[in-house]
């Protein structure tokens, strides 16, 4: 197989990937905040079960994950489509690993700046929105982009199930013309080449952010 | 679903845990040497040296474990090397596991002050002997708690290799499933057994680390 052939038909793959992460990553984003805020909570019973859905997220791996939610969940007559499955499934994941991210950034700022703003009398969520969290942004930012590259990564195993991404194109294109060498490092390489951008706009957003809000000691 | 066949169902698991367990052993007996040898030829000053290293880092945690595993299972037999399913899964996540502990080494063996080195070279020892007696044994202590967390990831990387049709555990309790249809229980089984394995030795690895921290402040 020339080159030119093979890149075509591993490019085919690239907008499912694309679609795998971005979305798992930004469902993960949002349901982390209900657990990040549990994680760190006041009451044990929420701490207990912010800590709980972390470990089990993290303890299970991932294509255990879209397994149990596409072939598992037949049994309930609950069917998705492989990519469906596979955003949920990541989704769920995403949320134990950017939780805790969350809850480093929560953790960075120093309490002095809660104690400030409690001796300037704002209201606990003027507090919070207005002094603390956009310094622990500072701190989410770049691991935040270190992990969504995780993810880029991870979204591979949604191939297994059948989502029609990089890696399936690769495999398919792989049996074809048997010339797994050349196919499967041009796929390893189209990866390697998606992660650089994101990884450049991490450090571009974490200095600019990091300039705008960071605590100089 | 009565206890009896819970029990059934979990015994028929253990088989394929054992090949999870096996394929992981495999993969810490190359990943951890070649960890060490890409850490040292990272620090390296020799350019011969230092790129491939390198190299062999970035692309080991840039690429998807599953693309290596493929890239070994069906892209060496064009290069003459034909492999089975198990040892090609053992290669590759193994390279991938050296990949990312290759700079948990490297951070333990430059948590070794310089002076010691000196020390060791001002008493006549070869660099053998100060790398193998002096500098090793006081790293290991600061790797082993971050090296048990990778391996914990690396034993849950292992159900990729389902993939390429190793009987582990994921395969084993997907093939049940399909001939006795209980999808949703084979699998929440198997899903538990990863994390009664991960859950237990993360924590450990996570609680040593933090005593480790506290002891070196002291």
């Amino acid at each position: 197989m020339n080159l030119p052939g093979a890149f075509s038909s591993i490019a085919a793959g690239i907008g499912t990937t694309a679609t795998l992460t971005i979305s798992s990553f930004v469902f993960g984003a949002i349901i982390a905040i209900p657990v990040a805020l549990a994680r760190v909570s006041r009451l044990p019973l929420l701490r207990l079960i912010g800590g709980t859905y972390i470990q089990i997220t993290r303890g299970v791996p991932p294509i255990v994950w879209l397994f149990v939610i596409y072939f598992g969940l037949s049994q309930f007559k609950i069917h998705f489509s492989s990519v469906n499955a596979s955003i949920v499934g990541l989704s769920v994941i995403s949320a134990g690993y950017i939780a805790e991210i969350y809850r480093a950034g929560l953790n960075s700022v120093p309490s002095g700046q809660q104690e400030a703003a409690q001796a300037l009398s704002l209201s606990r969520i003027s507090s919070f929105t207005n002094v603390t969290a956009p310094q622990a942004l500072v701190a989410v930012i770049p691991l935040a982009i270190a992990y969504f590259i995780g993810l880029l990564k991870d979204s591979a195993v949604a191939s297994v199930i059948g989502a029609q991404d990089i890696t399936a194109m690769a495999l398919a294109a792989s049996k074809r013309s048997m010339d797994g060498l050349l196919i499967f490092i041009l796929a390893g390489a189209v990866y390697l080449i998606i992660s650089v951008p994101v990884a450049a706009f991490g450090r571009w957003a974490g200095a600019k952010i990091a300039a705008r809000w960071a605590v100089r000691a | 679903m009565t206890n009896d066949n819970w029990t059934k169902l979990f015994l028929d698991l253990l088989p394929g845990l054992g090949v999870s367990l096996q394929l992981t052993a495999g993969l810490l007996a190359i990943g951890l040497p070649l960890g060490l040898l890409l850490a040292v030829g990272i620090s390296s000053k020799d350019k011969i040296v230092r790129y491939p290293a390198v190299a062999v880092v970035e692309v080991g945690r840039g690429v998807p474990a599953l693309v290596l595993l493929y890239l070994v299972y069906f892209g060496l037999p064009q290069t003459g090397i034909t492999l089975d399913a198990m040892p090609a899964a053992m290669i590759g996540l193994g390279v991938s596991f050296a990949a990312y502990t290759s700079e948990v080494f490297r951070a333990g063996i430059q948590s070794v002050p310089q002076g010691q080195t000196e020390a060791g070279k001002a008493l006549g020892m070869s660099g053998g002997v100060i790398f193998g007696k002096v500098v090793m044994p006081q790293a290991l202590k600061i790797v082993v708690p971050p090296l048990l967390g990778w391996a914990v990831i690396y034993f849950q990387a292992t159900s990729l290799a389902f993939a390429l049709a190793v009987p582990e555990l994921l395969s084993r309790a997907y093939v049940l499933a399909t001939t006795n249809f209980q999808y949703l229980n084979m699998l929440s089984l198997a899903a538990m057994l990863y994390a009664g394995v991960a859950i237990p030795l993360t924590v450990l690895a996570e609680h040593s680390s933090r005593r480790d921290a506290k002891s070196r402040t002291a």
